[in-house]
């Protein structure tokens, strides 16, 4: 909230959906990776409309699907190709509305089972994304708004397994944190997941009927779960999210389509069928807003470590200064907090991934008055190497804790990307 | 693109009497433009001495519905959909076709009878798919029926069928899908084939 963000920017995503109303005969495609190349006004409608990090452009000349890239014919129709090496939702912006839905396989699912199932999401995610309803789709009008539609498909222990194939060892529940975990079984380990986002929840609720409703008996529905993020983007550009404590959320990041690419997408270290894919730990973590009301303005800073206003760590002045972990103040007690979350959190080398974070604000169950939290979504080649020594870390000591606890808790491994031709989990269900 | 997909579905609504705009819509604008979807486009090039015909007539976004989603007493049946696309100056003629998959392989309309309601029953005429145009397969409409199945189409599966044509067997790859509507009863002049629409 700092800066002023580019006037275009604002002037478009101010107005949402309707703002490109006099664009419609606009076609243009935006990546991340293409920052360097200048302002096509193209490429600054699409990134306004994508919230993109940076001066996002890149036009396709005939506005052909780019894997990797946003592409924007129309109003309320960017959209992000489904087939390349990754698949989408893990390394894109987040766009502000998603549904996390879980399934259980149900019992005597073999693996042709398994391949009907990817057969018949594949092509409804790939229709989906791009704006057609699935084959059975009676209301396709509801398709034709992709708002950004990304479908990502993870999968439990239990789908390699049922595969034939080796499990790995990150696959799995993680382990118990007695000290903070109160973890309900109505969110726990799923089968198989659907993290389905848009920037229309209408867009997402028609993929999730879909997509539950084309799978007929092959799955059951375990759980969902709903979240959202601040939908207009009329802060700037790259500034994370802020959760429900008020807090600046997922700060530091990864470069996941730069130099820290091997720590969120698996390479020749994994099996074949698991190259080009990621993990996602999906934490539910309730978060007393009312304890929260109790506390200060000085003691949430301090609980955090980071300045509520501007998100920069209480030894700098700006949200990307890097917190300085040994400055002590006149008294010669460290000025970030002992146990303050950014000190606790806080991972170098391995001890990365990329957080995707969503807020919830659930009808409260009888006779309570709040029943708010964090979607906790983190990405990684590796949880084990990667992020379960830093939630052991936080789980021993963190200011945090007094207001957040852990109520669900998941591990997926996201497949790779379908390539031309291939249904998702190609490779696992050859 | 939009201009050809348009007079395409102009072709497809003077041919069709029935629910022609809300079948073909985004569909198959948006399959054409589909470089990748494997499943989207059956255009037939594989069977021999077929090649010609399949060549001039396509179908894009095939499908049946699977048995599962049938209501038990029609569960050896099942109807299947898409859009026809004929690419050749001259009308094309559906007949009939035939699928190793079923027994028996009938083209079917949707009509209104003598109370009123919809019930679908075979078109004896066949089907035209005109020349340059397009001819919409839907649930409540023209659609292909397969009969006789030798086993239950599972959902996820896909299903052979040759449609015969005036211009040769022309080949068809269904994806097999569940799907809770397309319930019209059956009128073949047998009462015992037909069956509640709840």
């Amino acid at each position: 909230m700092r800066e002023t963000p580019p006037r275009r920017a604002v002037i478009l995503s101010g107005l949402g959906g309707m703002a490109a109303a006099g664009l419609t005969s606009v076609t243009a495609c935006s990546t991340q990776a293409d920052v360097a190349d200048g302002a096509a006004t193209s490429a600054d409608v699409a990134q306004a409309r994508t919230g993109a990090g940076g001066a996002a452009s890149g036009t396709s000349a005939d506005g052909t699907p780019v894997a990797g890239k946003v592409c924007v014919p129309g109003p309320g129709t960017a959209y992000r190709p489904f087939r390349g090496e990754h698949q989408a939702g893990v390394d894109d912006e987040p766009q502000p509305y998603v549904a996390f839905v879980a399934f259980t396989l149900p019992d005597g699912t073999d693996k042709e089972a398994l391949r009907r199932l990817m057969t018949v999401w594949t092509d409804d995610i790939e229709r989906l994304m791009s704006g057609r309803g699935t084959l059975t789709d009676q209301e396709p009008e509801l398709a034709a708004v992709t708002a950004r539609l990304t479908v990502t498909l993870g999968i439990g222990p239990r789908v390699p397994a049922l595969a034939g194939v080796q499990v790995q060892a990150w696959l799995a529940p993680l382990p118990a944190f007695p000290s903070i975990d109160r973890l309900d079984d109505r969110w726990g380990q799923g089968d198989v997941l659907l993290q389905i986002c848009a920037d229309s929840p209408t867009t997402v609720a028609h993929a999730q009927r879909r997509l539950i409703t084309s799978a007929g008996e092959l799955v059951t529905v375990q759980w969902i779960q709903r979240g959202f993020r601040e939908p207009f983007s009329g802060i700037p550009s790259g500034v994370p999210m802020r959760n429900l404590f008020g807090q600046v959320d997922g700060t530091v990041q990864p470069d996941a389509r730069g130099v820290d690419a091997s720590l969120i997408w698996a390479g020749n270290e994994a099996p074949d069928w698991m190259r080009g894919g990621s993990s996602l730990v999906l934490r539910r973590i309730a978060m007393d807003l009312e304890k929260w009301d109790r506390a200060d303005r000085l003691s949430r800073e301090n609980a955090i470590g980071r300045r509520l206003d501007s998100g920069a760590p209480l030894t700098g002045t700006d949200l990307n200064d890097t917190p300085d972990l040994d400055a002590v103040d006149a008294l010669g007690f460290h000025r970030i907090d002992e146990a303050a979350h950014v000190r606790r959190a806080h991972g170098s080398g391995v001890e990365r991934f990329l957080r995707r974070p969503y807020s919830y604000d659930d009808p409260p169950e009888s006779g309570a008055r709040v029943n708010s939290g964090l979607l906790f979504a983190a990405y990684c080649t590796d949880p084990v190497r990667q992020f379960i020594p830093v939630q052991r870390r936080l789980a021993e000591k963190d200011l945090l804790n007094l207001w957040t606890t852990p109520i669900g808790s998941a591990v997926f491994a996201i497949l790779p990307g379908a390539g031309d031709g291939e249904i998702l989990g190609q490779r696992l269900l050859a | 693109m939009h201009s050809t997909t348009r007079s395409r579905l102009s072709a497809a609504a003077a041919a069709l009497t029935l629910l022609t705009g809300a079948l073909t819509g985004c569909g198959s604008d948006s399959a054409s433009t589909s470089s990748t979807s494997s499943s989207s486009t059956s255009a037939a090039t594989s069977s021999s001495g077929s090649t010609a015909a399949a060549a001039a007539l396509t179908i894009t976004d095939a499908w049946c519905k699977s048995s599962d989603s049938m209501a038990a007493d029609m569960a050896s049946m099942t109807g299947c959909f898409g859009t026809l696309h004929n690419s050749t100056d001259a009308p094309i003629h559906i007949t009939g076709g035939s699928s190793p998959a079923a027994g028996m392989v009938q083209l079917h309309e949707t009509v209104k009878n003598a109370a009123g309601e919809m019930q679908m029953q075979e078109a004896k005429s066949g089907f035209t798919v005109p020349a340059k145009g397009t001819f919409a397969l839907a649930p409540g409409a023209n659609h292909v029926m397969l009969m006789e199945l030798a086993k239950p189409l599972d959902n996820g599966t896909s299903v052979s069928v040759s449609l015969t044509t005036d211009a040769g067997e022309v080949p068809v790859d269904f994806a097999v899908r569940t799907y809770a509507g397309g319930n019209e009863p059956y009128s073949s002049g047998s009462s015992s084939m037909s069956m509640s629409s709840s």
